[in-house]
Formats: C-alpha cells, sequence, structure tokens
C-alpha cells in the first residue's frame, strides 16, 4: 500500500471507531455528559414546546446552576409511559401532570412539598393559586404538586350556525343569556338542527354528544353526582342520576340534535365545530388558538353551562408540576427552584400569553382576562372561579372504563338499549364501580 | 499505468473475502446474530431495560401466543384478508397497466409516471391518502356521491372508509393499488422479452386476444408474475406503516395488523419476549406459506412452459 | 380492427393517468385552501400560498427535512461502496467459502424484516446505539441488504472478462480493477442503486420511530407522522407538509429515471425486442 496513505487511512479509521463506539461505552459505563441537568418532561402541542421553552429559558436567565433539559413527549400516551417509567426507575426529575393520574401515583412517587410550603415565596403564590387548583394536587391531604394551569368547560357557539338556522326557520336563533336554562338549551339544540336542502340528511346539529368526562357539568347541573363528598362512596343512582342519563341518551336517540357517529366521520370536536356542522359544543379554552387562525376568528361565542335543578357549575381541570421521589440532594433542590419559578408572575405571564390554558394564579388570569379583546377568555376565567374539580381518585381508570361503557350504551345504535334507570343500575352493580366504591343510598 | 506501487509486490492471490468483509460484517450484525439471539428472546419474559430484570420462562409465551391471546390470532387474520385483497389487486393493476403501455411510443415515460407513486409510497402519501378517503372532505366520497345520487342510493350509504370496521381494510387496498408501479415495471420488463414472433404465429393460429394472452402472453411472464405474488405476499403480510398511521378508534382494531400488533407488544407494552414468539409464529406462517407456493406453482410453470414451448 | 384498439389504448392510457395523478392534483388544491373551505362546498377561493410557510414553520420542518437527507445521503453513499464491493467479490474473485456466503447472502434477502426487528434492537442497544443516527445508518455501510448486493453482482457477472485480464496484464490489483475498471462501467447500476437506496432511506418510518426519542432528530417522515398526531385538523397544513416532503424523492427518481429503467431491464437481455 502506498506509504503516504498509511495517516489518513488510520485517521480516518480511527474516527470511525470513536464515532461508533463511543456511544457503546458511554452506555456501559454510564457516563453521562449532562448528569447534573435537571430532566424535565411534559406533553402537547407545538404551541406548549414553544411556552415551555420561554418559560426555561426565563428560568435560567440569571440563574446560575444546572440546566433544565425539556423532555417533550408529543406522542399520546403521556401518562402510561410516565407511570412505565416511575416503575421502572429513571423518571424524569420533574413532570407535568394532570389531576387525573395524579391521583394514582401521587404518594408513593412525588415529592412531598409541604416543608416548601412553607417558604413565603411560594406560599404566597399558592395563595394566589385558584383553590380548585390547589386541591388538585393534595394527595391524602398533603401537597404533592404544584398546580401550573388549567381549564374548564363552556358552551361554545357558532355564530355563523345561529344565523344559518335563523334563515332556515324564518326567524332568528338568539344567542344564549347568560342565566339560560336546560329546556332553553334543548330548545336553541333543536332549532340548530337541520335538514337545509330536504335530502333527508341532517346538515347542521345542534350539539356535539360529549364524552361523560366532558358531560359532567351538565351532569351536575341535573342535581346528580358521581362519588359522595368524600369520594368513597357511590352516589350515582336515584332520580337524578336517571335524569342525567336520560337527557344524555334523548340528546341522540329522541330529539337527535348530536351526530351519530357515521354521520360524524371524517371530523373531530374541532373541525365539525368549525364548519358550524355542529352549532354548539362543550369545550375548554384550548380551543380558542385553535378558532383564531381559522377564518372563524371572532365568529362564536362563549355561553355558560345552562342551569339546572343542581345549579350550572363547570368542571375544572388542572395540570401541575411534580416533582420525582428519585430526584435527591443538589439536584432536588435546583428542581424546586424551577417549581417555584413557574408559579412566579412572569412564568404564569407565559401560559396567558399562549393562551390554550388558564394560568394557575388568579391574579395574572384576571390581568389576562380584563386585558383580552376576546369575551371569552373573560368568561373561563370568571367560571374559573366556581369551577368544581372532578370526582378524582385513585380508581379513576377503573371508573372511567365503567362509565364510558354504561354512556356507550345508553346512545347505542342497535337495540337492545338499556333505559336510563337500567343503566344506572348495571353501572352501580358493575364490577368496576362495585370493586372501588361503597355502594350509596 | 498500473504499476503495483509497492516496491515489494506481493503478489498474494487477489482476497475476495476483504472485499466482502463489510458486507459479510453487516450480514454476521444483522441477520444471524439477531435470528440466533431471537430464538433465545422467545423464552425470555423482558421489558428491555436492565438484563438483570429478564426472567426465563422457557415455552411460556409461545404457550401464551397459541393458546390464550386471541389477539394475534386475529392480527394474523386481519393480516391474512389484507394480504388477500391487495395482492391479487395489485397485480391485477401493475398487469394492465404493463400491457397498456408496452407499445407505447415514449414507454419510458409512461413508465416513470406510474412509477413515481410507488416511488411515493412513504408516510407523506399515506397522510395525504388519509385525506382523499375522509368521508367528510374527501374526493373520494365526493366522487362517489355524485356518482351514486342520480342512481337514488342516499349518502349514509356511502363507506367510511378509515372510520368503520368493514371498510377500512379495502381502503389499504385501494391505497395500495395506487402503489402498483413497481410490479408494473416487473411485469413490463417480462413482457417485453415476449419475441412478436410468438404472437404473430399465434394469430395466424386463429387465436383471438383472450387466447393469445393465455397461452402465449402468461407462459412466458409466469415467473414474473410467481416473483410478484411471492413479494407482495410477504411485503403485504409485513404491512406496518398504513396500518399504524391509519388508526381510528371507529375501526375497532381493523387495522391492527400483524407488525403493528408486534411492535404494539414490544415497544407499547415493552413485553419484548412475547413480541419476539409473535415473530416467529410470523415467520413460520411466511415459509410455510411461500414454501406452498412455490411447490404448487413448479408442476404448473412447468406445464405451460412446455405448451409455450410447442 | 387495429386502430380501434390503438385508439383505445392511448385512451386507457390517458385515464389512467389522470386517476394517477388525481390524488396528488387534490392534494395540492386542498392545501392551498382556508381550512374551512374543505368542509363546505363554496366558491373558489384564490390560493393560499401562505399555508405553506405556516406549515414549514409550525413545526420544526426544515429541520426533519435536514434529518432526512443526512440519513438518506450517508446511506446512499454507503450502500453504493459496501454493495458494489460485495458484489465485485461474488461475482469476479475466488475466495474460501464464498459459495456458502452465496447462500447466506440468498437467505438474507428472503429473510422478512419485522421477524428481525426486535432482536436487532436488542443488538442495537447492546451497543448503546439506541437514540442515534447509527442504526439508520451503519447497516447501509455494511453491505446495505442482499438487494443492492445481488444487483451489483448481476451487473458485474456480465462485464466482458477481456477488460479485466488486459488490465491484470498491465499489473493492476485487485483494488485498482475495482477502482478503475469496474466501477466506471458500473455507473447506470450505481445511479439505479443510488437511486433506491435514497429513496429507501427517506421513506424509512419504522426504523426512526423504534430508535429516535428526541423529536428534534426526527426525520420527516416520523415528523410527519408528529404533526398529524399533534395537529391533524389542519388538513391542509399537513397536506402541504407532506408535498413538500415528497419533492426530494421525486427529483432524485427523476434524475436517475434513465438509469432505473436501464438497471432494471439488465439481466437476461431483456430490452431485445423493443427495448427501453
Amino acid at each position: 500500500m502506498n506509504r503516504g496513505a498509511v495517516l489518513p487511512a488510520a485517521v480516518a479509521v480511527l474516527a470511525a471507531a470513536y464515532w461508533l463506539f463511543a456511544d457503546t461505552v458511554r452506555f456501559w459505563t454510564g457516563a453521562g455528559a449532562e448528569a447534573a441537568a435537571i430532566r424535565f418532561s411534559f406533553w402537547g402541542g407545538f404551541d406548549d414546546l414553544r411556552m415551555w421553552e420561554r418559560i426555561i429559558a426565563g428560568f435560567e436567565r440569571g440563574r446560575a446552576g444546572p440546566r433544565v433539559r425539556p423532555e417533550f413527549l408529543p406522542i399520546s400516551g403521556y401518562a402510561t409511559k410516565m407511570q412505565q417509567q416511575l416503575a421502572a426507575g429513571g423518571a424524569p426529575d420533574v413532570m407535568l401532570y394532570q389531576d387525573e393520574p395524579f391521583a394514582v401515583v401521587a404518594s408513593q412517587a412525588f415529592v412531598d412539598l409541604s416543608p416548601a410550603e412553607r417558604d413565603p415565596e411560594l406560599a404566597a403564590a399558592l395563595a394566589d393559586c385558584y383553590d380548585s387548583a390547589v386541591t388538585s394536587f393534595r394527595a391524602a391531604g398533603v401537597l404533592r404538586g404544584a398546580p401550573f394551569s388549567g381549564g374548564n368547560l363552556l358552551v361554545y357557539c357558532n355564530r355563523r350556525a345561529f344565523e344559518r338556522a335563523g334563515r332556515f326557520h324564518g326567524r332568528p336563533v338568539t344567542l344564549p343569556a347568560d342565566d339560560w336554562t336546560l329546556d332553553e338549551f334543548i330548545a336553541r339544540c333543536r332549532a340548530l338542527t337541520f335538514d337545509e336542502d330536504g335530502d333527508g340528511e341532517i346538515d347542521q346539529f345542534g350539539f356535539l354528544q360529549p364524552s361523560w368526562v366532558y358531560y359532567q357539568p351538565l351532569l351536575w347541573a341535573h342535581g346528580a353526582e358521581l362519588l359522595d363528598a368524600g369520594r368513597s362512596g357511590w352516589r350515582f343512582v336515584g332520580p337524578a342520576a336517571e335524569a342525567a342519563l336520560e337527557f344524555y341518551q334523548r340528546l341522540r336517540i329522541d330529539w337527535r340534535v348530536t351526530p351519530a357517529p357515521a354521520e360524524f366521520a371524517g371530523q373531530n370536536a374541532d373541525t365539525a365545530f368549525l364548519a358550524g356542522r355542529v352549532a354548539m359544543c362543550l369545550n375548554g379554552p384550548w380551543l380558542l388558538p385553535f378558532l383564531r387562525e381559522t377564518r372563524l376568528r371572532d365568529g362564536f361565542f362563549v355561553a355558560p353551562i345552562p342551569r339546572g335543578p343542581g345549579g350550572r357549575d363547570t368542571r375544572a381541570t388542572w395540570d401541575g408540576l411534580c416533582i420525582a421521589r428519585t430526584c435527591t440532594g443538589p439536584r432536588r433542590d435546583r428542581a424546586l427552584e424551577f417549581v417555584k419559578y413557574c408559579l412566579t408572575p412572569d412564568a404564569q405571564r407565559v401560559v396567558a400569553e399562549h393562551e390554550r390554558a388558564i394560568p394557575a394564579r388568579r391574579s395574572v388570569a384576571d390581568v389576562w382576562a380584563a386585558a383580552a379583546p376576546q369575551p371569552a377568555v373573560r368568561r373561563f376565567c370568571g367560571a374559573m372561579q366556581t369551577a368544581r374539580l372532578q370526582p378524582i381518585t385513585p380508581c379513576w381508570s377503573a371508573m372511567d372504563r365503567a362509565l364510558k361503557r354504561t354512556f356507550a350504551d345508553v346512545i347505542a345504535d342497535v337495540p337492545p338499549r338499556p333505559t336510563a334507570a337500567q343503566a344506572a343500575r348495571d353501572l352501580a352493580a358493575s364490577p368496576e364501580i362495585a370493586g372501588c366504591f361503597v355502594p350509596g343510598r | 499505468m498500473f504499476r503495483s506501487r509497492s516496491l515489494t509486490a506481493r503478489s498474494s492471490p487477489p482476497r475476495g473475502s476483504a472485499f466482502a468483509a463489510p458486507w459479510l460484517a453487516g450480514a454476521a450484525l444483522l441477520y444471524v446474530l439477531p435470528m440466533i439471539s431471537a430464538g433465545g428472546l422467545a423464552t425470555l419474559h423482558w421489558n428491555g431495560v436492565a438484563i438483570e430484570d429478564a426472567r426465563f420462562v422457557g415455552l411460556a409465551n409461545f404457550r401464551r401466543l397459541l393458546t390464550a391471546d386471541p389477539a394475534a390470532g386475529r392480527a394474523l387474520a386481519r393480516s391474512a384478508m389484507y394480504t388477500a385483497m391487495s395482492v391479487p389487486a395489485q397485480l391485477a393493476v401493475g398487469l394492465g397497466l404493463a400491457l397498456l403501455i408496452r407499445g407505447a411510443r415514449r414507454r419510458q415515460w409512461w413508465a416513470t409516471l406510474f412509477y413515481l407513486p410507488h416511488v411515493l409510497a412513504g408516510v407523506a402519501t399515506i397522510l395525504v391518502w388519509a385525506w382523499l378517503l375522509n368521508p367528510r372532505v374527501g374526493p373520494i366520497n365526493a366522487l362517489l356521491a355524485g356518482l351514486m345520487r342520480p342512481l337514488g342510493f342516499s349518502a349514509s350509504s356511502l363507506p367510511l372508509w378509515l372510520y368503520s370496521a368493514d371498510a377500512a381494510r379495502p381502503a389499504l387496498v385501494l391505497m395500495s393499488c395506487w402503489h402498483a408501479g413497481g410490479a408494473m415495471l416487473i411485469f413490463l420488463a417480462a413482457l417485453l422479452r415476449v419475441p412478436p414472433a410468438q404472437y404473430e404465429s399465434a394469430a395466424l393460429d386463429g387465436a383471438g386476444a383472450w387466447a393469445r394472452f393465455r397461452h402465449v402472453t402468461l407462459p412466458m411472464i409466469a415467473p414474473a408474475l410467481l416473483f410478484n405474488v411471492l413479494t407482495g405476499i410477504v411485503a403485504a403480510m409485513q404491512a406496518f406503516n398504513a396500518p399504524f398511521l391509519l388508526q381510528t378508534p371507529p375501526q375497532r382494531d381493523a387495522l391492527l395488523f400483524v407488525a403493528p400488533y408486534l411492535y404494539r407488544c414490544a415497544f407499547e407494552q415493552s413485553d419484548l419476549g412475547y413480541a419476539a414468539a409473535v415473530a416467529w409464529l410470523l415467520f413460520a406462517v411466511l415459509l410455510l406459506f411461500s414454501g406452498l407456493l412455490v411447490a404448487a406453482t413448479r408442476r404448473w410453470m412447468r406445464v405451460e412452459y412446455s405448451e409455450a414451448g410447442t | 380492427m387495429k386502430e380501434r384498439w390503438a385508439g383505445l389504448r392511448v385512451a386507457g392510457r390517458i385515464l389512467a393517468a389522470l386517476l394517477f395523478v388525481a390524488p396528488i392534483g387534490w392534494a395540492v388544491w386542498a392545501s392551498l385552501q382556508p381550512l374551512d373551505r374543505l368542509y363546505h362546498a363554496g366558491e373558489a377561493e384564490p390560493p393560499r400560498w401562505e399555508n405553506y410557510e405556516r406549515a414549514v414553520t409550525r413545526l420544526p420542518f426544515l429541520r426533519f427535512m435536514g434529518n432526512s437527507l443526512l440519513i438518506a445521503t450517508a446511506g446512499t453513499l454507503g450502500v453504493v461502496w459496501s454493495a458494489s464491493l460485495a458484489g465485485y467479490a461474488f461475482a469476479r474473485l475466488r475466495w474460501r467459502g464464498r459459495d456458502a456466503c452465496f447462500v447466506l447472502l440468498l437467505a438474507c434477502l428472503v429473510m422478512p424484516e419485522t421477524v428481525l426487528l426486535v432482536p436487532r434492537f436488542i443488538v442495537f442497544r447492546a451497543l448503546g446505539w439506541v437514540n442515534t443516527y447509527k442504526p439508520l445508518i451503519v447497516p447501509a455501510w455494511l453491505g446495505g441488504g442482499a438487494f443492492y448486493v445481488l444487483l451489483f453482482r448481476q451487473f458485474f457477472r456480465a462485464v466482458p472478462r477481456e477488460l479485466e485480464d488486459a488490465a491484470r496484464i498491465d499489473g493492476a490489483s485487485t483494488w485498482q480493477v475495482y477502482r478503475r475498471i469496474m466501477m466506471p462501467i458500473a455507473r447506470p447500476v450505481v445511479a439505479a442503486a443510488a437511486c433506491i437506496a435514497f429513496v429507501a432511506h427517506w421513506h424509512a418510518f419504522l426504523d426512526p420511530l423504534v430508535y429516535l426519542s428526541d423529536f428534534r432528530t426526527f426525520p420527516v417522515s416520523v415528523g410527519l407522522r408528529m404533526y398529524h398526531a399533534l395537529e391533524g385538523s389542519w388538513a391542509n397544513l399537513v397536506l402541504a407538509a407532506s408535498l413538500l416532503a415528497m419533492i426530494p424523492p421525486v427529483l432524485v427518481v427523476l434524475l436517475c429515471q434513465k438509469y432505473l429503467m436501464r438497471g432494471l431491464h439488465l439481466g437476461g437481455g431483456a430490452g431485445r425486442f423493443g427495448g427501453g
């Protein structure tokens, strides 16, 4: 071989060997360049990614110390993945967690934040948060997560769909008033559902059949409850529960104001509302950025939950930051610093600017609501004052399965379809419910 | 010009193995080693994280696969049904296109045009087709509605394609027909090898178009046909991208084929041992089927060849 | 009679061509519409070119394309290098174990990839290569797969021996024969193999899905899937991004079209009867 070619060839071989095997060595010796960085995982869309990048940048600016390394998990199944990582070891240090899966793992997996509560800054921040926010992240009375942002559900109304219905009927269909009742809700649903060209296919529906989770505000409006105050007794029995189930059923079966799966295929809640195929739907503040980027822009109206015998409370859901127990020592202090930063007005203002969720701190939310050109924002923030929490327990996923099944059966296309009373009884007797909760009344 | 540069000309014989060394290393690392470990892997219960956690369970994975897991059997059945529909459809379209452009003047351009969709077979194309097949937005249903409405069919009888359990697989078959360009090229190459003299003599013997096709064309392209059938079956049974990306809840798992099911077992449920057992099942099925097919057609091909020769 | 057939054939070809191009045509139209226009039949709208800009900026699309380009280019170079070496070794060189290795080669050709997915994952994990591009690129440099090796072997076997013998008489070593004689002649096959390898690497989906977890390293295939999962409501933007992702493979195929057609007709004297 040519003598002059030996040196470059040797360099090439060494470089290739390094590229190929450096990771191998690193893998087996466990050496990590960024061992000190705080791993922070979160889910969401591209907007959430940008929001968190801004917040992390704000945190690292002027705060010397280990960096925060974001782990963006855009694919669905976040909670499952987190659970797997918590079980296998190797969970991130700080995790964004929703209140529903939080209840299952909180006591075993997350750090008790009560000592940190004594910190005046954090205590003030927590006092400034909505009550439901802080309550969401107490497990057995102990604070194990810091609330960060959340949302609730209100009734979106598509103005153009209302106008279209008005043209069809020859008289206007008015937008809901603040104090509208369930009966007025039904009347509007029925007025907003019609077959425009007479071809036998309904062109516009009044409402979108919600999942049981989204149906809770209407369920509460009927005076029904799922669990008792202590969240151990099953309360979804009796006339109020049956009325709530029957209402759900009549939406699809009797009044036909919601599209069946075959009539709905190919769309999701966002695009069906945007296109005006459904005139009203129950949804949260996360729909606002989507609508603003379409041509609907301000062509919608947000109404409160219709009033019923049980009132008109909406349902609140919260996301919070939790520190894993496996994060110890100085890294835990740094993680805590990051969590505290996320509750400062600066970070909360970033949440408000991205408009997908309501910041946990009331003061920031109020300022945002007052300044926002979009009246919907004011309504969402206002509703948060009185919003109720879902009855979240460690048995959430079993309860979810049973309720999903019941609510699907009740509006099944094909008979046999249970009556509301039958469905409520079957639900109370189902293994998931009977196994988790004390039978009620 | 080619003076050996080294002064001490080592006249050793050419080291072919040195040339083949990269491939050999690759075959060992990517084929031999995995196959060997696949056997062992199927006997473990392991989540893939730390080797110490792996538990030896013997044949339990296989037992579970064959007796206690209807999901795996159903996944295999779905794959088989899809293969049974898509391979004939794709070959028919490919053969049809090849016959169509065989005599064209600018044949190469036609071939390229129909081959391009085959080249585009990736995630981007799948997403485009997802929207094409969308019951609300897509032009396919719009076209069907336009055709069916004058005939009296209402819009509710239109298939929901990817949003129904029954029409999901036909939707995938439709998409795979668009990718028939690869099969078309193989057929085209085989068709071009048929000497025109054979056609002329058959025409002189009084054979019509269909008879000419059956007795001249078909035997000559039989090897290409067999090749396409085999590769088509193997590819369709392992289809992953389309069924994985196009899953929707209304389908109720109609698109949970073998490869997505294997992926789910291995990487979503973290049960690597069981996934390896599923892989072995797939391997056995493919081997069995390919062997049967080759054995069955060997006789047929020999007969056809002798027919064509006379 | 023949003219009628010919006329029908031309009509058939045009119809087939329209059917095949229609999906892309619709996708282009839909990508230029505002979102609500897709759900309402209405008057024609002026095309919204800004959809493409939005699609490219909402997600790190250019980064995804760059990643894909990197993987595809590195993979193509590897395939061309290692498959041609091995093809030449199988075609022209005599070495111990060649026939056994050829059987192994054929076995690799027919082995279903899905079966090897999980064991290969274990192997790559043991090498510490999970979360890097190495599982996607290194196999290309180690032979690239039996298909390409066979392609090169088939070609090299058809090269007349006189060229090689002449070079050897002049004192060329095997490497020089390979580099100076064989490879220049093999340009058509190289183009065909490079084209197929580029497209295959560009469209790789399952492997990047399994091995990559940091979304910034995603190639465009996994990136599009992420976009579809996160913002699939935006049909027009997703279609715009998908169409952009289709451009590089199409360009490559159009560039190498001549060699591809020739390369696939090679082998067995095809093309004698009205060849392409």
